[in-house]
């Protein structure tokens, strides 16, 4: 399941997002839609599983 | 994981989710409008807001001045009084703004994803996670 994590340091007032489960095109639409409520972010990184290719659905049996 | 962003701006991206923010405070009179200008500032220092909470309509807090935001490219920043941060709303008072404005962000994003969300609360951090 996708999911977007904030975590609020409430001594500092600052916001870190995680945007899990969300492979490439996907995770940058969601990635706008946080930029637009929270604004420029100071850091901006993407993580090994944003490159990462949505696994085939293998066929089982033969067409045979 | 797929993405990581951190914001610590004091600008206030949005401004319906200011004024939700500035709601949860208790500062729910709020005037807008563009460049008005703000009351109990020296004259020589007088300075204008797009979004104001007016001293008039927060008795309780005795305010010097009125409280604005002004709208700039990042967003809007707070333009408080120095003496009203010290002894009437409190240094943190910006800080707390922008712990419930990230709140209402995480609010939005679940109702604009249609996902559901969870609040953790683990000593001084916020964990919200939103599902969708």
């Amino acid at each position: 399941m996708a999911e977007i994590e904030f975590t609020i340091d409430t001594e500092k007032g600052t916001c870190e997002t995680k945007i899990n489960g969300v492979q490439g095109p996907a995770c940058e639409k969601t990635a706008q839609q946080l930029k637009q409520v929270l604004g420029t972010p100071t850091t901006d990184r993407k993580t090994a599983d944003y490159h990462a290719w949505p696994t085939p659905k293998r066929l089982v049996g033969s067409n045979e | 994981m797929s993405k990581y962003m951190s914001f610590d701006s004091h600008a206030f991206a949005n401004g319906d989710l200011l004024l939700e923010a500035l709601s949860e405070l208790g500062l729910t009179t709020v005037t807008q409008g563009k460049e008005l200008v703000l009351d109990g500032w020296d004259k020589r220092n007088a300075r204008t807001a797009d979004i104001i909470i007016r001293r008039k309509d927060v008795t309780a807090h005795h305010l010097l001045a009125d409280i604005g935001f002004q709208k700039t490219a990042s967003g809007y920043v707070a333009v408080i009084d120095d003496m009203d941060l010290d002894y009437r709303l409190g240094k943190d008072f910006v800080v707390r703004l922008q712990n419930q404005y990230h709140e209402a962000a995480a609010r939005k994003m679940a109702k604009k994803l249609g996902g559901s969300l969870v609040k953790e609360r683990i000593g001084k951090t916020i964990k919200i996670r939103v599902r969708f």
